[in-house]
């Protein structure tokens, strides 16, 4: 899957999350999105793990600021596992 | 010599040490006296010399509102903390209630020009000017707590409460230094916020705080081994949020690792421990009412398991200067090991709310008054204190008192210790029936309730089970009712 194709399926679930009209772009980030607060964000990392049959640990967590955040780990999951 | 002085004695005798690190910018003693110095300056110019006026302060994460804090005790007045994010009407009704008539803020929040008050900008304000320490025994803070009515109530602490806390507090930690770090994970609006400031402050110790943004429980986690943190202060509901990383979470540095407004469960504290293997467990509980602390269970992870009671760990004993009953329901005093109504007395308890209403009770030929807490305890035959849910939420069903803790035990064994939380609600029929909300529970509702049939009585047996994947919790940390009734009222009442 390439790095569009993540941010697609990523831009989807935080849609699904947040609401259909909510602006979803690589550099979103939490204080950009009123509804995400600590329990979204937990969904939000639930869902994306599901989708994507990953886990992630607390210090990649930590690190999560923004949307392509998601991405890049996404990215360097896939290359590991390749 | 009067609390003020304990501080101030404090920041001289440590004064090339660090009082503070805010978003990673350390302060030393002697900067903070500077800002302490500077905001003092500005107060006294506003306000003149008189002390026992009362003074808000917008809690901003910066050196400058705990250096307007303590400008404001060091000159005799009264601090009302005040939360940049609350709506100005909550806000201005703080304001009209306590009186204030001056507010620092040190970042000029634009929402500020709405307040009913003058404001004193300290944005980078120091001096070199001696500081003052007014001695009048005046009043020291007011907070506010949710009333049942929706008004908030004013609750005034006075110095003599907060130095009663100071000196109770100390007496259980003997071994905190000037060597600890404590992190100070609260809204500086909510009263736990206090130990986390004052107790390092009185001894020379330094103070991390949470940056403002982000999440909370992710900024714990990030803090704590990057600055080896040694105590620290935060709601069960945080460990919730973290209980999945558990197994990758360990934080060898913490020495103290306190629990407070909510009731902490065994099940959860225990796997925690395992993360913090060098710490005790505190579990603190305290009404606002009752100055940030009045019982401390102070255990090891050992001990801990000892002074359980439906899953909940013990709130321990009563600090020096507290004393308390157990009031059963017509009022009279209950023995060991039946349940009533906690009642706080002491130096620590307020002298009554802002509006008239005294919360008291007060025993027949005596003068000695006592808060009524609401909360619901059991003492055991050691003197240990047993938090058995709050008075207001005891489910009344079919006839029988019942405990909501009782419910979410025999749910957490029935469904492998998760999170759950039983509530009363009218059901469609206009019967009181009992409702529980569970956590990241997969299986069909009718499957725990059969499991439930074997550890409960039936009336026990809640009527509706509604999964959730995580309990919503408000800016304190506590689990949210309204935002969680609102969120699943289709399931509730449909």
């Amino acid at each position: 899957m390439n790095r569009q194709q993540i941010f697609a399926k990523i831009e989807a679930i935080a849609k699904k999350i947040f609401g259909d009209g909510t602006i979803v772009t690589e550099e979103t980030t939490s204080a950009d999105i009123e509804k995400w607060d600590s329990m979204n964000h937990v969904i939000l990392i639930a869902t994306i793990e599901k989708e994507f049959v990953v886990t992630f640990d607390i210090m990649e967590i930590i690190g999560i600021t923004k949307f392509g955040d998601f991405v890049d780990l996404i990215e360097k999951k896939q290359n590991q596992c390749k | 010599m009067i609390l003020w002085d304990k501080f101030d004695t404090s920041f001289k005798k440590n004064a090339s040490a660090n009082a503070f690190c805010i978003s990673g910018r350390f302060y030393s003693y002697n900067e903070f006296i500077a800002y302490i110095s500077g905001s003092q300056q500005l107060l006294q110019k506003n306000i003149g010399q008189s002390a026992g006026q009362t003074v808000g302060v917008i809690c901003n994460d910066t050196i400058e509102t705990f250096a307007a804090i303590f400008a404001i005790w060091f000159s005799g007045c009264c601090f009302v903390p005040l939360h940049p994010l609350h709506p100005t009407i909550v806000n201005n009704e703080k304001i009209q209630q306590s009186g204030v008539r001056f507010i620092f803020d040190s970042e000029m929040n634009q929402f500020a020009e709405n307040l009913q008050a003058k404001h004193i900008c300290n944005k980078e304000i120091k001096s070199a000017e001696p500081l003052i320490i007014n001695q009048e025994m005046n009043r020291a803070y007011i907070l506010f707590t949710s009333g049942s009515t929706g008004e908030p109530k004013g609750v005034p602490i006075n110095l003599k409460n907060l130095s009663a806390f100071a000196e109770g507090f100390l007496e259980l930690y003997p071994d905190l230094t000037s060597e600890d770090r404590f992190l100070q994970t609260y809204d500086l609006t909510s009263d736990a916020a206090f130990t986390g400031y004052l107790i390092p402050l009185l001894l020379g110790a330094t103070v991390f705080t949470i940056p403002a943004g982000g999440f909370k429980y992710l900024s714990i986690v990030k803090i704590l081994p990057e600055y080896q943190i040694t105590w620290t202060q935060f709601t069960p509901s945080v460990l919730n949020y973290l209980r999945p990383y558990f197994k990758s979470i360990r934080f060898d540095s913490l020495k103290h690792s306190h629990f407070g407004g909510e009731a902490l469960p065994f099940d959860l504290v225990s796997e925690w421990a395992e993360c913090v293997p060098n710490a005790e467990i505190s579990n603190i509980y305290g009404p606002t009412e009752t100055t940030i602390t009045c019982t401390i269970h102070r255990t090891n992870i050992d001990q801990l398991k000892e002074k359980v009671h439906n899953g909940i760990v013990s709130i321990g004993k009563p600090l020096k200067k507290v004393e308390i009953l157990i009031i059963g329901e017509n009022d009279q005093i209950v023995a060991d090991g039946e349940k009533g109504e906690l009642c706080i007395g002491g130096a620590q308890v307020m002298e009554g709310y802002l509006t008239d209403k005294k919360p008291f009770f007060v025993q027949e030929g005596s003068d000695d008054r006592y808060y009524r807490s609401g909360d619901l305890v059991v003492r055991d035959h050691e003197g240990f204190l047993m938090f058995c849910g709050r008075k207001d939420d005891q489910l009344k069903i079919s006839g029988y008192r019942v405990e909501p803790a009782e419910i979410e035990m025999a749910v957490s064994n029935a469904a492998n210790g998760m999170k759950s939380k039983a509530f009363g609600f009218q059901n469609k029929g206009g019967t009181e029936s009992i409702l529980v909300f569970i956590e990241k529970f997969d299986e069909e509702p009718e499957k725990l309730k059969e499991k439930l049939r074997t550890l409960l009585p039936s009336a026990l047996i809640p009527e509706k089970v509604i999964s959730i994947r995580q309990f919503p919790v408000n800016m304190n940390g506590k689990i949210d009712k309204s935002k969680l009734f609102e969120e699943y009222s289709t399931q509730i009442y449909g």
